[in-house]
């Protein structure tokens, strides 16, 4: 286990005693916590404080979850955690865009995923170039299969 | 993030959930709706009552009464359910089910998949 908050460089160290109270250094975490949100062991230290409490909180959903999801979400960590606030806020507006569709069309964009996936990576950069001469214009809505 | 941030998310969480309030919420507003108009129906006997007239509760307040109460219940429902939406909990729930979903990060952010589904020109069979 990494003793990161003895360090002076760690963010959890820098911080005063009711911060740390809020968004706790990794060897504050109970063990079960320390176990759920593992693939973040390395890097817990140095996010930000807000967050270690946003983890802290899908930590505490993460028992009531499926086991197919419960790995998807920690197989996901490392890359949620290494984007962007950009690309997390858009991420999270396309996903509640999504979640609001009906099931059929929720299924249709799945399917559309797989199809986009099985695309020679040429194309699909070819496609993202196309995507970025036209930028998307404000409040667009999500894309929606046709 | 800064006011215009906030702002944009308040107005994309209105527009976003006006068509989806919860079931119970939608009955509270409908209830208090026919309530109101109910006793809208029954106003003027209302205004008259003897009793009401005796403690000052006269026809222009009663009327004042039955706007100012459903008015009242519906901006208290939608300052909760914006509230909700906004908290840290309601944050929580969506990025757990963003994580755990069948489709990958990648796929909300990756601008050529947008363009994929935009397109509906482009299909397998044409590669």
């Amino acid at each position: 286990m990494l003793a990161c908050g003895s360090t002076p460089q760690a963010a959890g160290a820098a911080q005063p005693a009711h911060a740390q109270a809020a968004a706790p250094a990794w060897h504050q975490l109970t063990p079960e916590q320390q176990s759920i949100l593992a693939p973040l062991q390395k890097d817990w230290d140095t996010l930000e404080p807000e967050r270690r409490k946003r983890w802290l909180g899908l930590a505490a959903r993460y028992p009531k979850l499926p086991a197919d999801q419960q790995q998807r979400l920690q197989q996901r960590m490392q890359e949620w955690a290494k984007l962007t606030p950009e690309q997390r806020l858009k991420a999270r507006e396309r996903y509640q865009q999504l979640k609001n569709l009906p099931p059929e069309k929720r299924q249709e964009i799945r399917q559309r995923w797989h199809e986009y996936q099985s695309l020679p990576e040429e194309k699909r950069q070819q496609l993202r170039e196309q995507r970025q001469r036209k930028p998307e214009a404000p409040g667009n809505p999500a894309p929606a299969p046709r | 993030m800064n006011e215009n941030d906030l702002a944009r998310r308040i107005v994309g969480h209105l527009d976003d959930t006006l068509g989806h309030l919860p079931a119970g919420t939608a009955e509270k507003l409908q209830a208090a709706r026919m309530s109101a108009l109910a006793r809208a129906r029954d106003g003027s006997a209302a205004g008259r009552s003897p009793v009401l007239a005796l403690i000052g509760w006269g026809s222009g307040r009663a009327l004042a009464m039955r706007l100012v109460l459903p008015v009242a219940i519906v901006i208290a429902s939608l300052t909760g359910l914006l509230y909700w939406q906004m908290s840290p909990s309601h944050e929580d729930e969506l990025e757990a089910g963003l994580l755990a979903g069948e489709l990958p990060i990648h796929a909300y952010i990756d601008p050529g998949f947008e363009t994929w589904l935009q397109d509906a020109s482009h299909t397998p069979q044409q590669q």
